[in-house]
Formats: C-alpha cells, sequence, structure tokens
C-alpha cells in the first residue's frame, strides 16, 4: 500500500479534525434544547407508532455518528490516493514532450497506477503523474520552447532500469538517445504489424489459440509464414504481444530509419504499458463516502419527517 | 383568601350583577333558570282554564266567586338539581402561573355566575379535599373563592378529572384535558362521558413551530419527545389537536352544552370579557 496524493500524515491530521468537527456538531445538533411542556399527549398521537426495539433507539444515534465518521475518514484516505499493490510489475515510464503530452496521457493513465510515471520534457523535467504529484497537464505549457529531452529521459531510466522496466518516449522528432527497453512511439505508425500484409503465424505443436489480433492470419503450415510461434505462454498478455510484436517488428521495414527498430504505434504503446499489478483505491472511497452520506441523510431526512 | 390568585378588581366582578345574564332555555336544566314547565314553586306565572283531573288545590277560589269560572293559578318550575364544578389540579394545570391562574379564576367565574343564579353547586377537586363541598347562594361565592384558595395551596394531582355519575346533575370540569396516560387513554374514559368541558389552553399550543426542534419534556410524567423540524409531523399535531377537540366538543353535546375555550395569559379584566363573550350565549 503506498500513497499517491497527499501524505498520509496530512490525511491522518485531516480526518481528525473532521472527525473532531463532526462529533462536535453531532451533540450541538442531536441535543435539542430541553422544554418542560404541560403535555405531550398530543406529540405522542401525532408520532406514528415506533416498532423499534429498545437497543436500536439507543444504537440509533451512535450508527449515525458512526456513518459521519466512516465517511469523513472515507474522504480524508480518498484524498491521500491510496494504491493497494498485489503483485510486482516492471515499471513503466512516458516521458512526452508538451505536444505530445495529451496522448502520452492516455497511455500513462492506462498503465499500473502504481508503476506509470509520467514525465513532461519541459525546461526541466517535471514529474506529472505518478510518484507522488498530483497529476497537472499545466505543469509545463506546450508554448515553452525550451526542451531537454536528455534530461527527462535520464530521470525515466532511473526510475526504471534497476527493476527491469519499459521507457516510452512521445515526441514529434525521434529523441537524442533511448535506455535499454526504451521505445520511440511514432504517431501514425500503423497499430498492427502490417509489413506486407497479411502477417502469418505457424504455431508449431501448440494448439491455435481462438483469436488472433487483426492483419494477423494463421498459417496452416511452416512454409511461407513469417514467424514460427512454438510456445504459448503469456500468449495475449502484454508480455506476450511484446515478444510477438519484437518479432515482427524486424519484418516491418517502412519506416527506414535508423530507430525502426526502437519504434511503436500508440496502441503498441498502451498495449506494453497495460501490465496492472495494483489498483487505485481513491475512486472506491470516495464512492464509499458519498454512499454513506446518502445514506445517513436519507435516513436523517426520514428520521424528521416522523 | 389568595389576593394574588383572586385580586379585588375579580372579586368586585363576582358580585354578580355583570355576570352574563340568566336566560330562559327551552329544557328543564338545573338552577333557576326561567323554563317552560310550569312547577309549584311560591312565584305565579298565569292562569288557565281549568281541566278535568287538575288539580283542585291549585283553583282560583276569588276569581270562580266573582265570575263562577274555574281558572288555575300556574308558578313557575325551578327544577333544584344541581351543578358539580369539577377543577383540575393536576400538574399540566398547574404547569405554569397562567394556567392555573385561568383555571382557577375561571373555576369561581363559573362558581359565581351559578351561585347567583341561585343555583346549588358542589365542588370537586380530584386529589385534593376542600373544605367545604356544597355551595348555595348569593352569600357562598366568597366561601367558594375562599376554598379555591385552600385547594391552591394543595399538592398536585396527576389524576385526571372525572365527571361524577350523578343523575340530573350538570358537570362543568374545568381542565386543560391532557391525559397523562396519552389521548387513545383519553378518547377510553370520555366514550360514554357527559359532562360540560371548559378548556384552558395556551396560544402556542396551537403553534407547532413554537416547539420545533426541542426536547419536550411532559411535566406530569417526564416523558421525553424530540421534535423536529417537520412540517409533517407539526399537520399531524394539528390533525391530533382536532380530534382531541372534536371529542371533547361531543362530550359537551351530549352533556346538553357545548365545547367551552379559554385562553391562558389574560387579565383579570381581559378574562372576565372572554368569559361574558364564551359563556353569554349559553345562559349558564
Amino acid at each position: 500500500m503506498f500513497w499517491q496524493g497527499i501524505p498520509w500524515s496530512y490525511a491522518a491530521v485531516g480526518a481528525a479534525v473532521g472527525g473532531g468537527t463532526v462529533i462536535a456538531l453531532f451533540f450541538l445538533k442531536v441535543r435539542y434544547p430541553e422544554l418542560q411542556v404541560p403535555s405531550v399527549m398530543l406529540w405522542r398521537a401525532a408520532k406514528p407508532e415506533s416498532r423499534r426495539t429498545v437497543l436500536w433507539n439507543k444504537l440509533e444515534h451512535w450508527l449515525h455518528l458512526l456513518c459521519l465518521l466512516t465517511a469523513v475518514m472515507a474522504i480524508a484516505a480518498a484524498l491521500a490516493q491510496p494504491v493497494w499493490r498485489f503483485r510486482e510489475v516492471p515499471p513503466v515510464a512516458v516521458v512526452a514532450e508538451p505536444s505530445a503530452l495529451k496522448d502520452a496521457e492516455k497511455v500513462a493513465a492506462a498503465g499500473d497506477p502504481g508503476q506509470t510515471v509520467l514525465i513532461a520534457a519541459g525546461a526541466a523535467p517535471e514529474v506529472i503523474r505518478g510518484f507522488r504529484s498530483p497529476p497537472a497537464p499545466h505543469a509545463v505549457p506546450p508554448e515553452n520552447g525550451a526542451i531537454n529531452r536528455s534530461d527527462a529521459l535520464r530521470l525515466a531510466r532511473q526510475w526504471t532500469a534497476d527493476r527491469n522496466g519499459r521507457v516510452f518516449f512521445f515526441g514529434a522528432s525521434a529523441p537524442p538517445w533511448l535506455p535499454e527497453n526504451g521505445f520511440w512511439v511514432r504517431r501514425g505508425l500503423p497499430a498492427e504489424p502490417t509489413g506486407p500484409p497479411p502477417w502469418r503465424i505457424y504455431f508449431s505443436g501448440v494448439p491455435r489459440p481462438d483469436s488472433l489480433p487483426p492483419g494477423i492470419t494463421a498459417a496452416e503450415t511452416p512454409e511461407g509464414a513469417d514467424v514460427i510461434v512454438d510456445d504459448l505462454e503469456n500468449w495475449g498478455t502484454p508480455k506476450g504481444w511484446a515478444k510477438l510484436f519484437g518479432e515482427l517488428r524486424a519484418l516491418r521495414g517502412f519506416h527506414a530509419d535508423g530507430l525502426q527498430h526502437l519504434s511503436v504505434s500508440e496502441s503498441e504503446a498502451g498495449t506494453l504499458s497495460k501490465e496492472i499489478g495494483s489498483m487505485r483505491l481513491s475512486n472506491g472511497l470516495w464512492l464509499l463516502a458519498f454512499l454513506l452520506l446518502a445514506l445517513d441523510l436519507w435516513w436523517w431526512t426520514r428520521r424528521k419527517l416522523v | 383568601m389568595n389576593h394574588r390568585l383572586f385580586p379585588a378588581e375579580f372579586l368586585r366582578l363576582l358580585d354578580g350583577e355583570t355576570l352574563p345574564a340568566i336566560r330562559t332555555v327551552r329544557s328543564p336544566r338545573p338552577g333557576r333558570h326561567l323554563s317552560a314547565a310550569t312547577g309549584d314553586s311560591q312565584e305565579f306565572q298565569d292562569f288557565r282554564s281549568y281541566m278535568q283531573g287538575d288539580d283542585l288545590r291549585y283553583l282560583d277560589w276569588n276569581i270562580f266567586r266573582r265570575s263562577r269560572k274555574l281558572f288555575l293559578r300556574r308558578y313557575r318550575h325551578f327544577p333544584d338539581t344541581g351543578h358539580i364544578l369539577v377543577l383540575d389540579t393536576s400538574a399540566s394545570v398547574r404547569f405554569s402561573w397562567k394556567r392555573a391562574s385561568t383555571a382557577w379564576r375561571l373555576a369561581a367565574l363559573l362558581g359565581a355566575q351559578l351561585l347567583a343564579g341561585g343555583d346549588r353547586i358542589q365542588l370537586q377537586c380530584p386529589g385534593i379535599e376542600p373544605g367545604k363541598h356544597s355551595y348555595h347562594g348569593r352569600d357562598s361565592i366568597w366561601d367558594l373563592c375562599e376554598t379555591l384558595s385552600t385547594v391552591w395551596d394543595g399538592k398536585a394531582d396527576n389524576r385526571p378529572p372525572h365527571a361524577p355519575r350523578q343523575k340530573k346533575a350538570k358537570c362543568w370540569v374545568v381542565s386543560d384535558f391532557y391525559d397523562s396516560e396519552g389521548l387513545p387513554e383519553l378518547e377510553k374514559r370520555l366514550k360514554n362521558a357527559a359532562f360540560i368541558p371548559v378548556r384552558i389552553y395556551d396560544a402556542e399550543e396551537y403553534d407547532p413551530a413554537f416547539y420545533r426542534q426541542s426536547c419536550l419534556v411532559d411535566s406530569e410524567t417526564g416523558t421525553r419527545i424530540t421534535v423536529a423540524e417537520s412540517r409533517l409531523l407539526s399537520e399531524r399535531y394539528l390533525a391530533r389537536m382536532q380530534d382531541f377537540e372534536a371529542l371533547l366538543r361531543k362530550v359537551g353535546e351530549r352533556a346538553g352544552g357545548r365545547l367551552f375555550r379559554m385562553k391562558t395569559s389574560l387579565s383579570v379584566n381581559d378574562l372576565f370579557e372572554n368569559y361574558r363573550r364564551e359563556f353569554a350565549q349559553e345562559g349558564v
């Protein structure tokens, strides 16, 4: 478990302050001023018959308070944006020039929330998603002419190198260099490896899978097949697609620049960075807080009506 | 005599001269009301021709001597069945000075009016033993006030007032009619009751907004009820109030009267004026 929003200590302080306020307001609100009256006979007749047990009458107020406190705690925790990591996945760094920040945002948003960082290559590299920085696409203004790609890529390598992660560079022109497992995401590159179509795959000694990506057909014989697959391990997973695309990429042949072997399309980048190993809990916490408050409001309103 | 409860200006009003006038009523009612029926009192009413079977003792022999015709003398009928005046001394009536003083003064006014009319009344205060029970004649007004002053100092009793089952007696109950057992219990008790209710009430009892967002504490039982700000609850309260008064009205009509209502927190003069207005049309 780790936090992506405000530091957890801040959230704890916020929760304590909010909880204290709720408790204070609760007692101020619930304890109506006592008013001595000649008789409550007609008020008793006006109130509907209550079938609640004595125990429920006693617990009623405390459940109401508990509901409010839980909602406050959930809001504070949601602000801290907790992320639950249930398995280890390789980290992904998405480096983007300001002009390509929007596309990079999509890829970064689809990646693992705990292992994907989005680094804007501005005058100075700035992490705008991931780590503990809140998302702030406006942090690097697009009109900022001074772009330092090298420092941004260095920061990305620092994040990914020791855990065999991948780096995706979003830019209009070729990056000055790319770290190991680095890819240049080029706009307009075909999503599927469609060199001289169709690509034909022969499955050797393994059963043919039910689904194949578009542009790829299964060959009946090894002769004439572009790729021979003899291992279905990781088939259909990002890792499996990376392996297949890696083999097909060498056969592609139309972007005959020096970085052809490092180029991927946006959809390929999305597929390669989509390995999920952790889960954001903030949305669930917001939902929980909303439901609790709605339930509490409904109950309170209903109680007031009768 | 409790002079705070019955100040001099109030006692002056009890002399009977300014109280609502006695009127003729259609049915024979207790007390010295003029009645359509004739009786054996000393007061002459009129003559009528003799008919077979009439009591010969009422023949006017002077007329017979002068005209040789038989006429019967008729006398007024004054049914003497008495009144019972019940004053509720429960905690809800004694809740505040304005409520209690209104109830006591109302009882005094009612008693004074009946006594001034020559009626016989019997005072009952549930839970308290008044020194003197029966009163008769105009001179008893001061005795009644003395007794009411004594009762004022007596200990409050939460027993609801009840009308004694005495035939031919008209029973007046001065109370707020709040039953500590609740409205259903009161309805059950009043199912066959026959008395004339004289209800005292605070103005705010008809304004549910006065009570909202409060924890109401019953002065008699200590029962607590939280009243939240709710239009629905206010409407239900007013509906119950209407039911409650309809019930009292029904009880009053069953006893040949109606429901009398008197607001509290009135000055002595305003109370008297309201009393005149409220009771004048009835001719009690």
